[in-house]
């Protein structure tokens, strides 16, 4: 673990420095308008179909914004699952202290993300859309249970990155959107660069200890999950809530359209090419 | 046979097309035997929602109510029949 310990302690010393009050770092207006963007538009999930094109900007702004409480409520859901899994690896096995230090921070940051994100559904929204993601429990070989948890949240964190990053960055957005986006994404390029490391460590430690079925398993799994994790960014209720009709058949055709398949494809393209490199993927995902 | 469980019936086929149709009893097991595999689950409850009318609170379901066709009609419909 030497060099994953290194790794840890200089990612511990970088959240100190940019330790902060969610707090402090955010105001809140009493109501936010929707003559403003909150969502990037080329990023809503219905973009580039014939749906989208029919919705006046007023239409197209309110989408944005119920696509914002989506987006914040699948970082609700994930980070949810995150914290119940980062506490259980704290002064763990005989993993090296320098790594709990750190998953102290990775926690506290989790939390604190929550808290932002709840706080602007809670507010605006008046809601958080309900989690849909079930697992079913089975049996797991020895580490398969770790590497698996922390390379589902290496998928997670990939993906919201993506759009934290392009809408951290986009000037047409209400400041408190880019904002949010902004500091999520500041944190989020420390949690990626550990659970980058301590996946593939993960895999390469324990996956030639497994059977064959075994590694296959959690081969096809991961790409599995990675599907799941997408779906949870077409919700009928968001359509349903910007006022289109039959959000459901909205929901199926954009699953399905090739503009939106290909946008899934190059979000995710860095995160499938980690996996497969690594090994812990043995073809993309049909996504 | 209850209209709800035939569409749902009708919806594993349409999107598992290489399932046998006879296999698909009411009590056969879904996951087990492969008829409808666990990152379907998600897309099944968006569909359970729309058939219900109402969204799915995944806090009150359990994995065993996927378990078969009559489970998850008891599960999401019993009260509409
Ligand atoms: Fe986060
Ligand atoms: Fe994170």
């Amino acid at each position: 673990m030497e060099r994953l310990a290194k790794i840890a302690r200089k990612l511990s010393d970088a959240s100190i420095k940019r330790y902060n009050s969610p707090y402090e770092e955010f105001q809140w207006p009493e109501n936010l308008s929707l003559d403003d963007w909150h969502f990037s538009p080329e990023l809503i999930s219905i973009y580039g179909l014939e749906e989208f094109d029919a919705l006046n900007d007023a239409q197209r702004k309110k989408l944005a914004f119920w696509e914002t409480v989506n987006f914040f409520g699948i970082n609700i859901h994930g980070e949810k699952a995150l914290i119940g899994g980062l506490a259980e690896h704290l002064y763990y096995m005989d993993w090296s202290p320098e790594l709990s230090e750190y998953l102290h921070h990775f926690l506290d940051e989790e939390n604190k993300h929550m808290t932002v994100f709840g706080t602007f559904c809670h507010r605006y929204g008046k809601k958080v859309y309900a989690d849909k993601k079930m697992s079913f429990p089975r049996k797991y070989e020895k580490g398969e249970a770790d590497f698996l948890f922390f390379a589902k949240v290496v998928i997670f964190e990939e993906l919201v990155d993506h759009y934290n990053l392009a809408m951290g960055k986009d000037e047409r957005l209400h400041p408190l959107a880019r904002q949010i986006n902004q500091y999520h994404h500041n944190d989020e390029s420390r949690h990626l660069a550990f659970g980058r490391e301590l996946t593939k460590k993960l895999f390469e430690q324990w996956s030639p200890t497994w059977k064959p079925e075994t590694v296959a398993g959690v081969q096809s799994y991961l790409a599995n999950y990675m599907v799941s994790t997408w779906r949870e960014y077409y919700n009928p209720a968001v359509y349903a809530d910007a006022g289109i009709d039959n959000g459901y058949a909205l929901y199926q055709k954009a699953w399905d359209a090739p503009v939106c398949r290909a946008h899934r494809e190059a979000v995710s393209r860095s995160c499938i090419d980690y996996f497969l490199e690594n090994r812990m993927m043995t073809e993309a995902p049909a996504l | 046979m209850s209209n709800f469980k035939t569409q749902i019936r009708d919806w594993i086929l349409a999107k598992n097309p290489k399932v046998d149709g006879a296999v698909l009893t009411d009590d056969a097991p879904l996951l087990e035997k492969k008829i409808l595999t666990s990152i379907q689950i998600m897309d099944l409850i968006l569909y359970l929602e729309h058939l219900q009318g109402r969204p799915v609170d995944i806090d009150q379901v359990q994995p065993e109510n996927f378990h078969s066709l009559n489970t998850i009609h008891a599960a999401f419909f019993a009260a509409a029949g």
